[in-house]
């Protein structure tokens, strides 16, 4: 049999309706940059380099082990996406690679690239279970925060790429013990990105930074402003035991 | 497009322009990620959505495909067209997704990234055609298998040989499958009818 002219004209009705807004479209693409270094997503492909293409390949096959683990394991089945999400984020290998990929230079501290397939291994073997920095729901709503450094304006077209580079950098700062600094990238992206595709990961940021930055009562607050207005976040346990896990 | 898809395009093309001109070989096409997402990113996020996952899961499971997609186009030999490869792909993850959904005992609604963001705002919902709504409705009321045909050929309009190959079933089982999930999805439509909730013309 074939479909009768009412379930012809429901599917007509309904075909196009399921597509991804734009804002879905820069939210996906936004977290496979993360994920994938920025390069692969972004549409920046000229800087990708062997090096960096290693890395993010480790990056990325952890993330195959992660989802063959949830999906065989107790835990959910996206397990592996977040995984990749949370080294991406976490690991000082993809600051590297995200470093790379833009014309911004991060900062002095960032660790040099040659390091950073040892790196993003070293995390394949051992944080399979991460999820503190996994953030599969950016929050448009954040709210500003100021005041923040003056940065030079976005370019046209360039907002997710100058997203990715502030966070990257503000993610070197942090792996390089300077909590002012990373705070101060921080704030810059709230400043020119207050409802950013990254927001979500720039709060969490935020937590860390001011802990790092021996700030631990401001952190704390932080962190519970953070957790109120996004009580489901994957990132809202880590965010609360930033402080005490040493961080200040 | 990865560093190693460029790398190969290149060492292919020299080889190419090296041989003798007697001996031409037909280069495989072999699309770039970044071209494969921007092209094929609403077919993948409405195929996941119409395949069972909620709007609180999706980006988790389009991103998902994503990650798979970037890892394995340079395995791609152009034997299914482009998107049957990728509903292959979408398939496994969603069953997965799906699965583990299920395993914890909710339909996905519930599950704690529905507290995210990515649920629809009352904007969204007010401009989403009921169509779209009974749509979904329906495919929820197929099981997995008719649902995963009926999305396949009548949504995306796949030829059927190739949903066999996606499925890895036998050509009539595909056929026969085919004509119980439009059976289902009519008497679906029938009962939605009858509750009067269908309003779109």
């Amino acid at each position: 049999m074939s479909l009768g002219p009412d379930a012809r004209a429901l599917l007509d009705a309904a075909r196009g309706g399921d597509d991804p807004t734009d804002a879905d479209a820069a939210r996906l693409r936004a977290k496979l940059a993360v994920c994938l270094g920025a390069a692969a997503a972004a549409g920046a492909t000229a800087t990708f380099s062997a090096k960096t293409a290693a890395a993010t390949k480790a990056v990325v096959e952890t993330g195959a082990r992660g989802a063959a683990a949830g999906a065989t394991g107790s835990t959910a089945g996206l397990a592996g996406a977040k995984v990749v999400l949370a080294l991406a984020l976490a690991g000082a290998a993809s600051s590297a690679v995200l470093a790379t990929s833009h014309d911004r230079k991060p900062t002095a501290n960032a660790p040099p690239t040659a390091n950073a397939n040892a790196n993003a291994t070293a995390n394949a073997n051992t944080n399979t279970n991460a999820n503190a920095n996994a953030n599969p729901n950016p929050n448009p709503n954040a709210p500003a925060t100021a005041p923040a450094p003056v940065r030079p304006p976005s370019r046209p077209g360039s907002t997710l790429a100058d997203e990715l580079s502030l966070l990257s950098s503000a993610r070197a700062h942090l792996a390089a013990q300077d909590g002012r600094a990373a705070l101060a990238d921080v704030d810059a992206h709230a400043s020119r990105f207050p409802r950013g595709v990254l927001a979500e990961e720039r709060d969490a940021l935020r937590v860390h930074a001011l802990c790092r930055a021996g700030r631990a009562a401001d952190a704390r607050a932080a962190a519970s402003a953070f957790v109120a207005r996004r009580p489901g976040s994957p990132q809202a346990s880590a965010v609360l035991r930033a402080c005490a896990t040493g961080d200040d | 497009m990865s560093a190693s898809t460029h790398l190969r395009i290149a060492v292919e093309s020299m080889d190419v322009e090296a041989r003798p001109k007697e001996a031409p070989r037909a280069l495989p096409v072999i699309a770039s990620f970044d071209d494969v997402y921007r092209d094929e990113l609403a077919f993948v996020w409405r195929s996941a959505r119409r395949l069972g996952v909620r709007e609180a899961a999706l980006d988790d499971v389009v991103q998902e495909v994503f990650v798979v997609v970037h890892r394995r186009l340079e395995t791609f030999e152009g034997r299914s067209s482009l998107r049957t490869w990728l509903f292959g792909i979408t398939l496994r993850i969603v069953r997965d997704h799906l699965r583990a959904v299920r395993r914890r005992g909710t339909a996905g609604d519930d599950e704690p990234d529905a507290l995210g963001t990515t649920d629809p705002s009352p904007c969204d919902l007010a401009e989403r055609s009921e169509a779209v709504r009974i749509l979904h409705a329906i495919l929820d009321e197929l099981d997995d298998e008719k649902r995963e045909v009926f999305v396949m050929a009548e949504l995306e309009e796949l030829p059927v040989p190739e949903i066999a190959g996606v499925l890895a079933i036998n050509l009539n089982t595909a056929y026969a499958r085919l004509r119980l999930a439009r059976q289902a999805f009519e008497q679906a439509l029938a009962r939605h009818r009858a509750r009067d909730v269908w309003r779109i013309r």
